[in-house]
């Protein structure tokens, strides 16, 4: 049995749909390509011609006529009205949804700046609350060209810490740093750098004994990146208790 | 005069009144054998002359054109909605409740008798009773009642190759009696 006899046993089911719907695809497009089987096909269909009339006739019921030939006459417009509550409440249906997904975005968002904010709200309000129940605090305005800083020093009696902030001060230019350093009986010596940023302040702590023992102040310098060496660095601000 | 497919060309709207009222009971006949719902028939026959009022110049203008054009654009919407809907189910369940009991394709009542193409029906319904039995019921649950031949397999628990041979040895009887009918609209 040859491949093509599969259409030529079923040539009959398929003028007749009684194939099922996917053998009826695939016969339909063996039939548009293949001569023989459209042309048996046609013949069968023009032989069975009458055969739908062997159910017997339902006579029209009243109006049905007239229900028909507009139905016939007027479809457009019909099927255009029809269709306007379907496409409105679609249409609607889209644009709900698309205010939907932008507020649901816009919520996102606003919650996201929300938390971000209330975030740096708790820092700063530990900060302050630190600051404002400090014993000492000293603070140093920075000036430079284009920006106005500053610089605070403040002890912490609860955490027995000494606490360094910069704030509003640009970021270092490429190679220099912004460097701290203690102000002893012996000196300066180097602390550590502060890195600013310009839009958040630099917070830095450090033990209420300082790095080698009591100091009695500190100093904000900017200049050459690394190791603190002999090279000339500019003061910044200078506090002292 | 015109024949009734050139009066349709020509978008005559009386033309397309006498085919509705010439032909449409037969439509419905066969869309409510289908489908076993009158509201769903109508809609199914609806559709069938709006196709045809559109696609007029596509149907050939000789014998058997456009009546035959109808009547499968007809059959063919029932069994698709058929189909699409999933109303095979309730299809079995109303052969399985009807089985071989009563006329499988009712003869129209005497006072229909006066229904344009009413020979043709009675030479068809004759032709129909003259097949064997088992005949007459596989072309009836196949052609009338809209069913696949894997479904009429199942349902009478017979093989595919049964069905098929039954089918093809009725379909050849009816292909010879239906051969000599002519169009009755003109």
């Amino acid at each position: 049995m040859t491949a093509h006899d599969w259409y030529v046993d079923n040539r009959l089911a398929f003028a007749t749909r009684m194939l099922e719907g996917k053998e009826e695809s695939v016969f339909a497009n063996h039939v548009s390509r293949c001569i023989d089987c459209r042309a048996a096909v046609a013949q069968l269909e023009r032989d069975l011609t009458w055969l739908p009339m062997g159910v017997a006739p339902v006579p029209l019921r009243p109006g049905l006529t007239h229900d028909l030939m507009h139905g016939v006459l007027h479809q457009r417009r019909t099927r255009w009205w029809q269709w306007t509550p379907a496409l409105a409440a679609a249409a609607a249906l889209v644009v709900a949804l698309a205010v939907w997904t932008e507020t649901r975005r816009e919520i996102g968002g606003l919650r996201s700046a929300l938390e971000a904010r209330q975030g740096r709200l708790r820092a700063t309000e530990d900060s302050l609350s630190a600051i404002l129940g400090a014993e000492r605090v000293l603070q140093e305005t920075v000036r430079g060209p284009g920006y106005k800083g500053g610089f605070l020093l403040f002890y912490d009696q609860d955490t027995e810490r000494w606490n360094v902030v910069v704030h509003d001060l640009p970021p270092a230019r490429a190679g220099e740093e912004y460097r701290l350093w203690f102000v002893t009986d012996r000196g300066l010596l180097p602390g550590p750098e502060l890195r600013a940023n310009g839009r958040r302040p630099t917070f830095l702590t450090l033990p209420a004994a300082g790095p080698s023992g009591d100091f009695v102040g500190a100093v904000l310098t900017v200049g050459p990146a690394g190791e603190p060496t002999g090279r000339p660095r500019i003061e910044l601000a200078r506090l002292t208790f | 005069m015109l024949s009734l497919h050139a009066r349709l060309v020509a978008r005559d709207e009386r033309a397309l009144a006498e085919l509705i009222e010439a032909i449409a009971p037969w439509l419905l006949g066969m869309a409510q054998a289908l489908l076993s719902d009158p509201d769903e028939a109508e809609e199914v026959v609806q559709e069938a002359f709006t196709i045809i009022w559109n696609r007029i110049g596509q149907v050939p203008d000789e014998p058997r054109g456009l009546l035959a054009w109808t009547l499968r654009t007809t059959r063919n919407r029932a069994i698709d909605r058929l189909r699409s809907r999933k109303r095979r189910d309730r299809k079995f369940a109303h052969v399985a409740a009807n089985g071989m009991n009563g006329e499988p394709v009712a003869a129209a009542e005497p006072d229909e008798a006066g229904t344009p193409g009413w020979h043709v029906h009675r030479t068809v319904h004759a032709a129909l009773q003259a097949l064997p039995r088992e005949q007459h019921f596989v072309v009836w649950l196949a052609f009338f009642q809209g069913l696949t031949q894997t479904e009429i397999a199942e349902r009478l628990g017979i093989p595919i190759g049964t069905v098929k041979t039954r089918l093809r040895l009725a379909f050849d009887k009816l292909r010879l009696v239906l051969a000599s009918l002519k169009d009755w609209i003109v």
